[in-house]
């Protein structure tokens, strides 16, 4: 009894230590998530008392022919974005892990550099890199004998690959840091092991780095997952979202994102029902895909064993 | 014991004494007092410092104070919509652009300024008719008062037609183009994209400011977009595109204001005040070479225009009222703000300042503020909801495609009505709820 007394004491400290950050996470975390999903099931403009609607926000959002071309051009720069990202920073964190490359951490340093610059800003400026008449892309292109491209204009269906050049600059660094740190982790022994029993170069690569780094790359390919399904600014700003009436997603809704969306229907339409609906629609299917992709590779990993 | 019944007695007559003197502070106009806060973005207060003067010597119990929110319109409509939900911290006045002017036609935030003892109803005449009707909700109450308007127009280069050998007077020019075909006609000889001059530009600009939040419904709020008008629109817009007429440039981008400054763009249609822009950092240089004519076969066009609204939050409704009155229904001040600021008046009567026939050197001499005036109490269809903005929207989606990849008219028309339909549909069901109970 004494000794549940003091613990009890000591829990009573533990807790009131926790307790503003768990006061600020359960108002600023929780709360919102669950009156958003409260919302989602009714009309409201912000102001004055919700009125419930049951389910035809969720109705609305299938029947809006732009919420499935959200969700092909989310996809769209998620998928081509990280077949350049994943595997890519994954090689050059290999190159740069092996004895030939010195001053790994100037390396290091550069490829980081673009996460720490502003979304925003370097957005704003890639709207004047690409634009059609006097931007420096396709002034290079004049050079190379290419005829300008309109990056932004036409069907629309260039804005995705500019999306897609900016969302790779900024996060390949970030992503090769990570395999980099992981890859300093795997023990030169075991390199030393397979070399012996005559493995080149492609095969260590492929029966012992990447098995090793299997966590890391769940660990990545999740986390990246769920950032990239909510890619917001890179697309806001690209497609007008500072200038004027922009109409979200520009030229034929190129760069529309669920993202976008969401804002489009929360703040430019004061629809915030209709928002949290299409918000908890992304939610559901980031968790879905998630359990899939981390059943799909740790099912591989018994496999292997067997 | 009498003595304190004496005292009571005493205290209560002399309370009673008091109240109808604290009624008659609030009844007559000078003697109106107290604080009167205004959100805004600039150049608002430039304008509520030029009035300043004349109000203070007309209500000097009354103390303005302003805060100019940043972010411009979208940033004090979030301020003002993050404190009317939050239920408190608003402030008694707030300036609403005509594209915010729907959603907030849909709360009940606002005080109806015809209500006693606003009665804001004498001033119905005074005002531009299509102003009126954006300030008033579905169900007949005025919960804003109208400031300035953008009658629109086509703003044309001197030059350039003076190169092609096409009359660059206004006057002649209008008569020259009186229909949409007569405007590519001249437009064909003014149209020299070797030379880097485009005649408009972008082909958008046609279609956009017919349906520059307005015109999207009926007054029974069924979609009503499917017409010979939309079909003319788009048609000439896709021959100026296809004939290669227009410089594809997006407004308000990088290349839209160089392409404007450098003179490689003849025509842009737009409010009148993009007068002013052009003046003070669009195109500074290019004074004398612009001119105005009215829009063709439809001249009662506008983009653009403000409101001040009270809030219910507000503790003192009739300081604010009065402030709110003083600024948008008196001619001298409404005057005195188009001097300072460029703001067009939505009060008619402001009108017939010697003001409005000045010559305007940048445009050549040209009395553009007339000719404006003029456009505004045009005749013309001008049917408004507070579902425009969002229409609008989802309108400027689908020209955009049809005119980016050359699509069929019907096709277009089609999908403008599903758009709007599909965006609008549950705001819909809220209005008609409130016009019916009307």
């Amino acid at each position: 009894m004494r000794r549940g007394k003091i613990q009890a004491g000591r829990s009573a400290v533990a807790y009131l230590y926790l307790a503003p950050f768990i006061v600020l996470f359960l108002s600023f975390g929780i709360f919102p998530i669950l009156y958003s999903l409260f919302l989602s099931f009714t009309y409201w403009k912000g102001i004055g008392a919700p009125i419930f609607v049951f389910l035809d926000n969720y109705i609305a959002t299938i029947r809006d022919p732009t919420f499935f071309k959200a969700l092909y051009n989310t996809a769209y720069i998620w998928v081509f974005a990280h077949i350049l990202i994943l595997p890519g920073g994954f090689l050059i964190a290999y190159v740069l892990n092996t004895a030939y490359v010195r001053k790994k951490n100037l390396y290091q340093a550069l490829l980081f550099t673009p996460m720490v610059t502003s979304t925003i800003a370097v957005s704003i400026v890639f709207t004047t890199l690409f634009g059609e008449k006097y931007g420096m892309i396709n002034f290079l292109l004049g050079g190379l004998g290419v005829s300008p491209v309109a990056w932004f204009h036409g069907t629309g269906s260039m804005i995705k690959p500019v999306i897609i050049i900016l969302f790779v600059w900024k996060w390949i660094g970030w992503n090769c840091v990570i395999y980099f740190a992981g890859m300093q982790g795997i023990d030169r022994e075991l390199y030393e092991c397979a070399e012996v029993e005559g493995a080149n170069k492609r095969d260590i690569l492929r029966f012992v780095t990447v098995p090793l780094m299997r966590p890391i790359i769940l660990y990545t390919l999740i986390l990246s997952f769920i950032g990239g399904m909510q890619i917001f600014d890179e697309a806001y700003i690209l497609t007008g979202g500072g200038q004027g009436a922009g109409y979200l997603g520009g030229s034929n809704q190129g760069g529309l994102t669920i993202a976008l969306l969401i804002y489009e229907a929360g703040f430019r339409r004061g629809a915030f029902g209709q928002a949290s609906a299409i918000a908890y629609f992304l939610m559901i299917i980031i968790i879905l895909l998630s359990i899939f992709s981390f059943r799909f590779l740790t099912e591989r990993r018994e496999s292997a064993r067997a | 014991m009498k003595k304190a019944l004496c005292l009571t007695a005493a205290i209560i007559i002399a309370a009673l004494l008091l109240i109808p003197a604290t009624a008659f502070a609030g009844d007559t106009g000078s003697s109106v007092t107290g604080k009167v806060t205004v959100w805004a973005w600039p150049s608002a207060d430039k304008a509520f410092d030029s009035i300043m003067p004349g109000f203070k010597a007309k209500y000097p119990g009354i103390d303005v104070s302003w805060e100019m929110k940043p972010g411009q319109a979208g940033g004090t409509r979030d301020a003002l919509q993050a404190a009317l939900a939050a239920g408190s911290g608003a402030p008694d006045v707030s300036l609403i652009e005509v594209n915010d002017i729907g959603t907030f036609a849909l709360t009940d935030a606002f005080v109806n300024l015809l209500d006693k003892p606003y009665n804001a109803g004498k001033y119905k005449k005074d005002f531009v008719g299509y102003k009126w009707d954006l300030a008033l909700s579905p169900d007949g109450k005025l919960f804003a008062f109208p400031w300035d308007i953008g009658p629109a127009s086509i703003f044309y280069r001197r030059d350039l037609l003076d190169k092609a050998g096409v009359p660059s007077d206004p006057a002649k020019l209008a008569k020259l183009i009186r229909t949409w075909d007569d405007y590519i006609q001249v437009g064909k000889k003014v149209n020299d994209p070797k030379n880097q001059v485009w005649w408009i530009d972008n082909a958008r600009g046609v279609p956009y400011i017919y349906y520059s939040h307005k015109n999207f419904f009926d007054r029974k709020m069924n979609v009503a977009v499917d017409n010979p008008m939309t079909r003319r629109v788009l048609a000439i817009a896709q021959k100026l595109r296809n004939d290669g007429m227009d410089a594809k440039s997006s407004a308000w981008t990088d290349e839209w204001y160089t392409m404007l400054n450098q003179g490689k763009i003849a025509t842009t249609i737009s409010g009148c005040w993009f007068g002013g822009f052009l003046k003070s950092w669009i195109a500074k240089d290019t004074g004398g070479k612009w001119g105005i004519i009215p829009v063709p076969e439809q001249p009662l066009q506008n983009w653009g225009g403000s409101f001040l609204a009270v809030t219910k939050q507000s503790t003192n409704p009739e300081g604010a009222w009065k402030f709110v009155e003083y600024l948008c229904a008196d001619a001298k001040a409404q005057n005195m703000i188009m001097k300072t600021v460029d703001y067009f008046p939505a009060l008619i009567p402001a009108w017939k300042d010697a003001l409005y026939d000045q010559p305007d050197p940048f445009f050549g001499g040209q009395k553009t503020r007339r000719l404006w005036a003029d456009i505004a109490s045009s005749q013309g269809p001008f049917v408004v909801t507070p579902l425009d903005a969002v229409a609008e929207s989802a309108f400027n989606v689908e020209l955009d495609k049809f005119l980016d990849q050359n699509l069929d008219i019907p096709g277009t028309v089609k999908a403008m009505v599903d758009a709007i339909d599909t965006k609008t549909q549950a705001d819909r069901k809220v209005v008609l709820h409130l016009m019916g109970n009307n």
